[in-house]
């Protein structure tokens, strides 16, 4: 159902919107690709980190968790 | 029985259209001989290529599956190597599995059901379906609900 590691049970998702914990902040965007153990995504909402308009990359090992909301 | 008086030119006549007659019948024969062979053998012929085909497809494919396999197989020993020990954590984890569990990180601490302990995360579901994949080295502390 799952698979064994965290880049590529995130592959399977790309396009889905997520919410990333890293340990001294908080994102929420949509995956739009990972390579490796970078996941990029594309910010929904202004804080945290970067901005809404440029795609932020993230080190995998730095994401402390990541949370799907079920859809509305 | 009907005894007919026939001439010596009309029976060598009769003769030979007999002769004709059995000589047409040897022809025919042979021809739809030769056709039916022809026939089956490209058939034969059709369905040796076909499966000949089939099985060089199915050989290739199960090659590059096999293939595959072993290479990722590889890439996440490889990995499960390098990652640091998190083994005691994932046994304790499993162990917890279903269960409910609060799970802390230096960001939140994040409660739900425990669904799954894969090789680099586990899998928390809350009661609403909000699932959270947690990093097994960002776990710091674990507890049964």
């Amino acid at each position: 159902m799952f698979e064994s590691f965290l880049e590529a049970e995130l592959t399977k998702r790309i396009g889905t919107p997520v919410e990333i914990a890293m340990s001294d902040g908080f994102v929420e965007g949509i995956i739009t690709s990972v390579t490796g153990n970078l996941l990029t995504i594309l910010q929904t909402v202004g804080y945290g980190y970067g901005t809404t308009t440029t795609p932020l990359t993230i080190s995998i090992p730095a994401i402390n968790f990541v949370t799907f909301s079920p859809v509305a | 029985m009907i005894r007919l008086a026939i001439s010596n030119e009309a029976r060598a006549a009769l003769l030979n259209l007999l002769g004709s007659l059995q000589q047409n019948l040897t022809n025919t024969t042979t021809a739809a001989t030769t056709e039916i062979l022809d026939t089956t053998t490209a058939a034969t012929t059709e369905i040796l290529n076909t499966t000949t085909a089939a099985t060089t497809e199915i050989l290739n494919t199960t090659t590059a599956a096999t293939t595959n396999l072993l290479n990722n197989t590889l890439i996440n020993l490889l990995r499960l190597r390098l990652l640091p020990n998190l083994s005691t954590l994932r046994n304790d984890l499993t162990n917890r599995l279903n269960q409910t569990v609060q799970l802390s990180t230096e960001y939140e601490t994040l409660s739900g059901v425990l669904l799954a302990v894969l090789s680099d995360y586990v899998v928390l579901a809350e009661s609403d379906g909000t699932m959270h994949f947690v990093n097994l080295s960002k776990i710091e502390t674990v507890a049964s609900l």
